[in-house]
């Protein structure tokens, strides 16, 4: 070991080198041409939210470490220093999950979601996360009142109404379905998002498809390319809503605007920078997949939001006419659908965050509190309060100037030319069959959820349709 | 330019392009014999008095002129004979320590000039002031890290001295690494397996480069006392072996709870980022798929030879320790090979991403 060691010189060696060199140059040859192709390892990690140099991780306890560092997240060898830190499941500084954490409220003291480390009030992240909901957002407004994504989740501890994407639940669901990337010491989080991935959504409202920040957990092709969970899903082409059932789509009002639009406000009406959340959520709420809701006791209704055939199918789960099935004759909308630049007066699409929050809201069914450019007041799922949730973008009687009272929808489902129960003169005493002897109004979700007909009224007055 | 001057020009292009490549295996013969003198004094005196290029705190056991970082002080230049593991001056040891002339140990350099976290701590220079002599990862030393000896990583450890601990390896024949003395171990690590580059990874290649020995194992409990890591893990065991490494309830293989050693990346996903090793730090003078990378070298169990290619067959893509860090020292925290604490605000290398292939 002294000296220098020979690297082989002999003739034949020589001889065996210079074959070496010369198949070596062949490589070079194909190995810069490679690179002039553009094959190369592209940076999704430090395109990310959590990678970026400019905004990426930070802990603020961890000055040694750059911006976007994986140091951040991750102890390569469960120790910091001297202070052993775990070791925790994917090298992280902390729980990744904790299983016992069946409901919320979560806690990010005790570690029960390390994503809640950072994203929450107490964030670890230098100079705190700031994580409105969607409906502010994208949408223009709020009224929970929330700045975080743990707060999103916990909005339940204030207001019983509340509603929230249940982690155990998610994680349940995830380990049945046997996706390469979540194992059991996965963080349900994941399921939609794929940390090393998901992209500063939050400050790009105008452009959420390009800074998308999810990731489908099951694989797609769209054209020649795959999409999957190593992917983001809304960035590359037919991944918008607009794609999803092209000039199908018309996007609901910006809050306060009568002629801007979500996401962001801008003048797109047709979903174009809004990644195709249609295809993303049904890759779980689908209608053949059977997710249970430990905040209902029940399992989901399932959804089909692809098929179309009006009301003449009868598949289960039936299709949902907001989704590419379509009323058969007319919808009473307000704008911008009545009178959009689609060129349509039915058939629309919707995209699931038209409705629905997707962390946590303080209405049931994560039903978002601006819809369609308005503030939802307050409504409760079990009486016909809903319909002012309903009205943000369906006329009612009062929209169609049948009536003085808002939420009033009696001309919509008796008078109209499309009404379903058409009333006719002298059958009061029909009006007991359904709202009951004190003629009440009945609560919006006897009829209307997804992949629901009016089955519920008595045989003699089902209208078969489909009523979602 | 006329066609005969094409012709000929094409030739010279291609024979020079031919024999560049060369250069840096054809210069390399040893002296013929080195002199004594070069490391050994009879009576530490030399016309009554000592050497300048000798140690002033003799006179040294072995009769030698110095002790182990005494001779082992230098600027490597390809040439030299004795491999240089620290210098007086800053070493030039680029951004991966790579294409300067740093060795693969790295460099003392920083250590020996306070800066504690980039290298290991040993005598002559100060005990961590952080860690004192207990290692990240395992138990207190009963004293300071040294080169060799009861606390050193090289030589005999039941051995006490760096002297004793090494003594005769020097002289030993080691055209054959066994492992079975510390003169026929890889780099008198005693016991420990590999393929030794003939210049100490003075600028490597793909094909002039140590071999790290590793293992394929099949539990975090199974241990090959011939691996790099298990070197390491002598002192520090919990980042190596135990029941701290793999979260698995049973097996082997993530979620990992520490960064795998003795991992063979053959055993993930054949459609996984780990297949595309080494995404952007090919080592110079690669060719084909998955070549070699000298930026973050993977072991094998097979160290026969110098890998040019990860074949993620045959047990030739094992994870080590020395695949992320330098054993001596480096500019950067941890000793790692790469200045990982930067990236990505500071440099955009980052070895990590070499196995992390999506994570770039």
């Amino acid at each position: 070991m002294v000296g220098l060691k020979q690297r082989p010189k002999t003739a034949a060696m020589r001889v065996i080198l210079i074959k070496i060199n010369t198949m070596g140059l062949i490589g070079l040859f194909i190995a810069l041409l490679s690179l002039h192709a553009g094959l190369c390892f592209a940076g999704s990690y430090t395109d990310s939210a959590h990678g970026s140099a400019t905004y990426g991780v930070k802990r603020s306890s961890l000055s040694e470490y750059a911006r976007g560092n994986c140091g951040h997240c991750h102890l390569q060898h469960g120790s910091l220093g001297d202070s052993l830190a775990g070791p925790f499941p994917f090298a992280l500084f902390a729980e990744n999950f904790n299983t016992i954490a069946e409901t919320a409220p979560y806690n990010d003291s005790d570690n029960d979601n390390i994503c809640f480390l950072c994203h929450g009030p107490s964030s670890l992240q230098q100079g705190g996360i700031t994580n409105y909901d969607y409906s502010k957002t994208f949408g223009g407004d709020s009224t929970s009142n929330v700045s975080s994504i743990l707060e999103v989740f916990n909005l339940k501890k204030s207001n019983l109404s509340a509603s929230y994407h249940n982690l155990k639940d998610i994680y349940d669901f995830a380990l049945t379905q046997n996706w390469p990337f979540f194992k059991e010491k996965s963080n349900p989080c994941v399921a939609c998002h794929n940390p090393h991935l998901a992209k500063l959504i939050r400050i790009n409202q105008t452009n959420p498809a390009a800074y998308t920040a999810v990731s489908l957990p099951i694989v797609k092709n769209i054209g020649n390319s795959q999409e999957n969970h190593e992917t983001l899903w809304g960035d590359g082409p037919g991944e918008t809503m607009n794609d999803f059932y092209p000039n199908h789509y018309q996007a609901p009002l910006y809050y306060g605007s009568q002629n801007t639009y979500e996401p962001g406000g801008t003048s797109d009406y047709k979903g174009t920078k809004l990644p195709d959340y249609a295809t993303f959520c049904t890759a779980c709420h689908n209608s053949s997949n059977v997710i249970y809701s430990s905040e209902l006791g029940r399992t989901l209704r399932k959804i089909d939001w692809y098929t179309i055939g009006g009301d003449t199918v009868n598949t289960d789960p039936l299709p949902d006419k907001h989704g590419k099935n379509s009323a058969t004759v007319k919808v009473n909308l307000r704008e911008p659908y009545e009178n959009t630049l689609l060129g349509i007066n039915i058939d629309f699409v919707t995209s699931c965050t038209d409705c629905h929050e997707p962390h946590g809201s303080p209405r049931p069914f994560l039903l978002r509190t601006v819809v369609n450019g308005k503030i939802i007041p307050s409504f409760n799922i079990d009486d016909n309060s809903l319909g002012y949730f309903c009205m943000a973008c369906h006329k009612d009687d009062k929209a169609l100037g049948r009536a003085t009272q808002e939420n009033v929808w009696e001309y919509v489902h008796h008078y109209d030319e499309d009404a379903p129960y058409p009333k006719k003169h002298g059958d009061q005493g029909r009006c007991g069959w359904c709202h009951g002897q004190h003629n009440r109004p009945i609560a919006c979700i006897k009829c209307h959820q997804h992949g629901m007909k009016d089955t519920r009224a008595p045989d003699t007055e089902e209208s078969g349709r489909i009523c979602f | 330019m006329c066609g005969n001057a094409k012709k000929i020009g094409f030739v010279l292009m291609l024979t020079l392009l031919l024999i560049w490549p060369l250069q840096k295996g054809s210069f390399a013969k040893i002296p013929a014999g080195i002199p004594c003198s070069s490391c050994h004094t009879m009576h530490y005196s030399q016309n009554g008095g000592v050497l300048e290029e000798w140690g002033k705190h003799g006179p040294y056991k072995a009769l030698v002129i110095n002790d182990c970082i005494g001779c082992h002080t230098g600027n490597n230049d390809g040439t030299n004979f004795t491999p240089y593991v620290t210098s007086t001056s800053p070493p030039n040891y680029g951004e991966t320590g790579t294409e300067g002339n740093t060795l693969a140990g790295g460099s003392f350099y920083w250590v020996s000039i306070g800066e504690e976290k980039k290298g290991h701590n040993v005598v002559p220079f100060p005990p961590d002031s952080r860690f004192g002599n207990t290692p990240p990862g395992g138990p207190g030393l009963t004293s300071q890290l040294t080169c060799a000896g009861t606390t050193g990583c090289h030589g005999d450890r039941n051995k006490e001295g760096d002297f004793e601990a090494l003594l005769g390896a020097h002289h030993a024949d080691d055209s054959t690494i066994d492992g079975q003395t510390v003169g026929t171990s890889y780099r008198f690590l005693k016991g420990i397996l590999g393929y030794e580059d003939s210049d100490w990874e003075y600028q490597p290649d793909a094909s002039h480069h140590n071999q790290y020995k590793g293992t394929d194992r099949s539990s975090e409990a199974q241990v090959n006392t011939t691996t790099i890591s298990y070197l390491c893990a002598e002192c520090h065991g919990f980042f190596h072996s135990g029941d701290g490494i793999s979260g698995q309830s049973t097996g082997w293989g993530s979620p990992w709870l520490r960064h795998p050693t003795d991992y063979d990346m053959s055993n993930t996903a054949s459609g996984s980022e780990y297949r595309a090793y080494p995404g952007n730090y090919a080592a110079p003078r690669s060719t084909g798929t998955n070549p070699y990378s000298v930026i973050a070298p993977l072991g094998s169990e097979d160290v026969s030879a110098p890998k040019t290619n990860i074949l993620f067959q045959g047990q030739d893509a094992i994870v080590t320790c020395i695949s992320c860090h330098r054993a001596h020292g480096s500019p950067y925290n941890a000793i790692l090979r790469w200045d990982y604490y930067g990236w990505p605000q500071t440099t955009t290398k980052n070895g990590c991403n070499a196995c992390h292939t999506n994570k770039d």
